[in-house]
């Protein structure tokens, strides 16, 4: 075989290698699954990953499929778990995974100077570093004495086809619909949905799709999460964040970020150093400080103001919505999407 | 005589257009109709039946199947007008588009096409919802997918002899007869070609989920990514999978020289029909320049305006953006380049057998291959992922095998056809006369066919590579920890974080693919020249 060929040959070899290769060499690693904005908890991450020299491997989720597709991915794993720790961006899911027993309880090395809301009982999760569900308003399409006052009251004719809200089967939005089920009870939930459905309301994938609706004028209003909202302020739009109370007797929502360690987990030393590290003031000052999207979930980080906003959110129980969850999908199923192939 | 033939021909025209009606416009209104739905998604608000699912399905895959069609005759007709020499350079330039992937695609546009964009807004229009969302899908499904039509236009228009031409002239048949003579022969790659852009517009969950339509493409990713419900799954696939059915069937009744039609590889050398006929080059040549400015410039030029929008000057804004994904990038590079492997060997192998086979395995196993290609992706990731989750053995390095063989097994279709395009042209005779005088199967391989297969082997390479490196929905399940591609990140970030970040990943992605077709093409020379 002549010289170039030989050459050709070794270069294919060597690309080939390389591509097949590992760089699995880190002796101490942790297998996260984060259903937190990427762009948000890679940062985080990466700050973990330089101040232990531990080596951090991430599973992210997608905007529209947010935390189902890796709570099910957890529950799949199951007998055989991959992820050293659950990171989610809301609660719901997470206490539903902690009754099915995923979790390991773990109990903070440093001190919990955290309201005992945001804890586990049995210390399976931590809560921290919450985020409010507002309602995000085009200014162009709603006169400030149109608002409305309490979300209940989004069934008035007026709002016919002015309101979006993302698909309850996922993330924040499934959190906080199971939240007003276990306030209002099962009637008074079951009314609002059919106002609703009466008002077209239109279900979007996900809440940064809820928010470019409202941008973009296609929706004057819709409910999405503080941070998208926060996003869409940032970039100048038209819009205005309302904390709208549920009804006279709930608050605002109020929707923490959970980490918590998995049973069985590969990595357990490393993933212990993870959660404390997720659960330092250090953390949740970064979250905080993210365009004012996040509510601490301790005193001393962010102005009175915003702790004052926490300390009367609802639910003040966050243990229940674990058996809500499923109640409040069902619901919905008879309610909106008629047996949709959808259902969980 | 003629004229039986020629009514004939009338009939089988109005029966493969009535047929294809029936399958992408009848099926799913009739669904509708079966199902009890009262209206289509554009007049109800709350939608997520399967229902409503399959009908948006269809009827963007005819919106998008026919104005492929259009646009690939038109460049097409173009092209074989160009001097042989600068066809090669049309084609690839006009081409390109089918090698972005269609999400990306849609971020670019989406500037220009979103009922608030840059031309939508100023005209004042207020297209609902769902009406504009739906001609955007179409649109930019259509800019990915007319090069196939092109190149089925194409291959077909350079097997018209020009002596045709010339008989027709002599004979003084009129204008509108020669016409539909030139249509008959363009009419069966014609139906080919919309049906395969209509099962990849079938396939595509994408752009539809980025638009916010419910398509059944979306509605099994949704399902397989959010839940792993096979059962889910499957029977969201189900008008995918029937309506697939129908029109495979349907190919198959276009017969053999459908398959020849396809077979693209080869296309540019099989015929020399056009080779003098570029007295009219000037006109297509500034048509076609124009064109490929406005479906690659304007994009193009939609992202360079957001990046450059940005409080940073655009270099800087692109240097950060490549620092901060560098690892990204270097794990699209490895997966892309692994599956290609996988990928382009088998293909060869099985292209190799199935040509020397008797028709009917060869039949079998080309039918095979499709069916795994033209199977919902969503349905065929969420089947590997389980698969995997059953495994003996846990993922290999950063990679994963499961995520590589899961892409790679997709890509073995076009591989094999661009393979049996080259075995095709081989005479088995040249082997048999190369064993008569006694040489080795080993020396047959190298000195007959691997000389002939070195510019299919990049091509197959180049497709597979690519193919890989756009993937999204095989990736967003099978990706190990720690492992992430780019299109997985712009997938992932595509709501978030400031318009230029977003724009500078696109324009990452976009140069990547283009740097590769680049190297393919100098690589390709070279090594022509080193085997020679």
């Amino acid at each position: 075989m002549s010289l170039p060929r030989v050459l050709v040959v070794a270069a294919m070899a060597a690309f080939g290698s390389w591509a097949c290769s590992s760089d699995r060499s880190d002796s101490s690693e942790v297998i996260v699954y984060a259903s937190v904005d990427r762009a948000i908890a890679e940062p985080i991450l990466e700050r973990f990953e330089h101040q232990s020299s531990i080596k951090v491997r991430a599973v992210f989720d997608t905007e529209a499929n947010k935390t189902t597709g890796l709570v099910n991915r957890l529950i799949t794993e199951a007998s055989r778990p991959q992820a050293d720790v659950f990171w989610s961006g809301e609660i719901g899911q997470t206490v539903r995974l902690s009754r099915m027993g995923m979790f390991a309880p773990y109990k903070q090395s440093t001190g919990n100077e955290r309201s005992t809301r945001f804890v586990a009982a049995d210390n399976s999760w931590h809560a921290f570093s919450a985020r409010a569900r507002v309602l995000l308003v085009n200014a162009d399409q709603v006169a400030p004495e149109e608002m409305p006052r309490f979300a209940e009251g989004l069934v008035d004719e007026r709002w016919k086809e002015r309101i979006a809200i993302a698909d309850p089967h996922f993330g924040t939005t499934g959190t906080h619909l199971a939240a007003l089920l276990e306030a209002w009870g099962d009637e008074r939930f079951r009314h609002w949905l059919k106002g609703l459905r009466q008002n077209r309301v239109r279900v979007l994938p996900g809440n940064a799709q809820v928010r470019d609706a409202v941008v973009s004028g296609l929706v004057a209003a819709g409910f999405t999460d503080s941070d998208d909202a926060a996003e869409a302020v940032s970039r100048g739009a038209p819009v205005r964040v309302v904390y709208l109370r549920q009804s006279p007797d709930f608050g605002v929502v109020m929707i923490p970020n959970t980490v918590a360690l998995v049973r069985g987990g590969p990595n357990a030393t490393a993933a212990a150093r993870l959660v404390d590290y997720l659960l330092s003031q250090d953390t949740e000052s970064q979250m905080v400080a993210i365009e004012s999207a996040f509510f601490p979930t301790r005193s001393g980080i962010a102005s009175a103001e915003a702790q004052e906003r926490v300390t009367n959110s609802d639910p003040k129980e966050y243990e229940t919505l674990g058996g809500a969850h499923p109640r409040m999908l069902e619901m919905i199923e008879a309610e909106w999407f008629q047996g949709s192939p959808l259902s969980p | 005589m003629t004229r039986t033939r020629s009514a004939s021909g009338v009939r089988r025209i109005a029966l493969v257009t009535s047929t294809l009606c029936g399958i992408l416009l009848v099926v799913p209104l009739a669904t509708l109709v079966l199902l009890g739905a009262a209206a289509p998604q554009a007049s109800t608000p709350i939608v997520s039946a399967s229902a409503f699912a399959a009908f948006n399905s269809f009827s963007l895959a005819f919106a998008v199947a026919l104005v492929s069609c259009g646009l690939g005759l038109v460049f097409a007709l173009c092209v074989v007008r160009l001097p042989v020499a600068r066809r090669k350079l049309a084609l690839i330039v006009l081409g390109i588009p089918i090698l972005l992937p269609s999400y990306l695609l849609a971020i670019a546009w989406a500037p220009i096409l979103s009922p608030t964009g840059m031309v939508i807004a100023p005209l004042g229009a207020s297209p609902t919802f769902n009406v504009a969302a739906f001609f955007a899908c179409a649109w930019i499904q259509s800019c990915a997918s007319y090069p196939i039509a092109m190149l089925v236009f194409y291959a077909a228009l350079l097997r018209w002899s020009s002596a045709y031409d010339e008989i027709a002239r002599s004979v003084a048949l009129p204008p509108i007869t020669r016409l539909t003579i030139k249509l008959r022969w363009l009419a069966r790659p014609g139906v080919a070609g919309f049906l395969i852009i209509a099962l990849l517009s079938l396939g595509d969950f994408a752009v539809p989920d980025f638009f916010g339509i419910r398509t059944t493409g979306s509605e099994i990713f949704s399902i397989a990514a959010s839940y792993l419900d096979a059962r889910a799954a499957l029977y969201a696939s189900l008008p995918l999978i029937l309506g697939t059915m129908l029109l495979l069937l349907f190919l198959a009744y276009i017969g053999r020289r459908t398959w020849r039609a396809l077979a693209l590889a080869g296309a540019p050398r099989a015929g020399q029909a056009y080779r003098d006929d570029a007295r009219t080059a000037k006109y297509p040549a500034a048509f076609l320049v124009a064109s490929a400015l406005g479906i690659l410039g304007v994009p193009l030029a939609a992202v360079l305006t957001t990046l450059a929008d940005g409080a940073a000057p655009w270099m800087t804004v692109l240097g950060q953006v490549i620092a901060s994904v560098d690892s990204d990038i270097i794990d699209s590079v490895r997966l892309a380049s692994l599956v290609a492997a996988i990928a382009t060997i088998p293909s060869l192998l099985a292209a190799y057998a199935s040509s020397r086979a008797e028709n009917k395995i060869d039949h079998l196993g080309r039918g095979v291959a499709v069916l795994a290609l033209v199977t919902p992706i969503g349905l065929w990731a969420l089947g590997t992922s389980l698969l995997s989750a059953n495994l003996p053995f846990s993922p290999v390095g950063t990679v994963g095998v499961a995520l590589a063989i899961g892409i790679g097994l997709r890509t073995l279709t076009p591989s094999m056809e661009i393979f049996a395009s080259v075995f095709r042209g081989v005479p088995v005779s040249h082997e048999e006369a190369g064993r008569a005088a006694g040489l080795s199967n080993r020396t047959i391989w190298a000195r007959v066919l691997a000389p002939q297969l070195l510019e299919p082997m990049f091509v197959a390479f180049f497709v597979a590579w690519v193919w890989a490196l756009n993937d999204v929905t095989v990736t967003v399940l099978l990706a190990p920890p720690g492992f992430s591609t780019l299109m997985l990140r712009i997938f992932q970030s595509v709501h978030y974080g400031p318009p230029e970040y977003l724009a500078a990943l696109v324009v990452i992605h976009i140069t990547m693919i283009i740097t590769a077709l680049v190297v393919t093409l100098v690589a390709s020379r070279l090594l022509r020249r080193i085997w020679r």
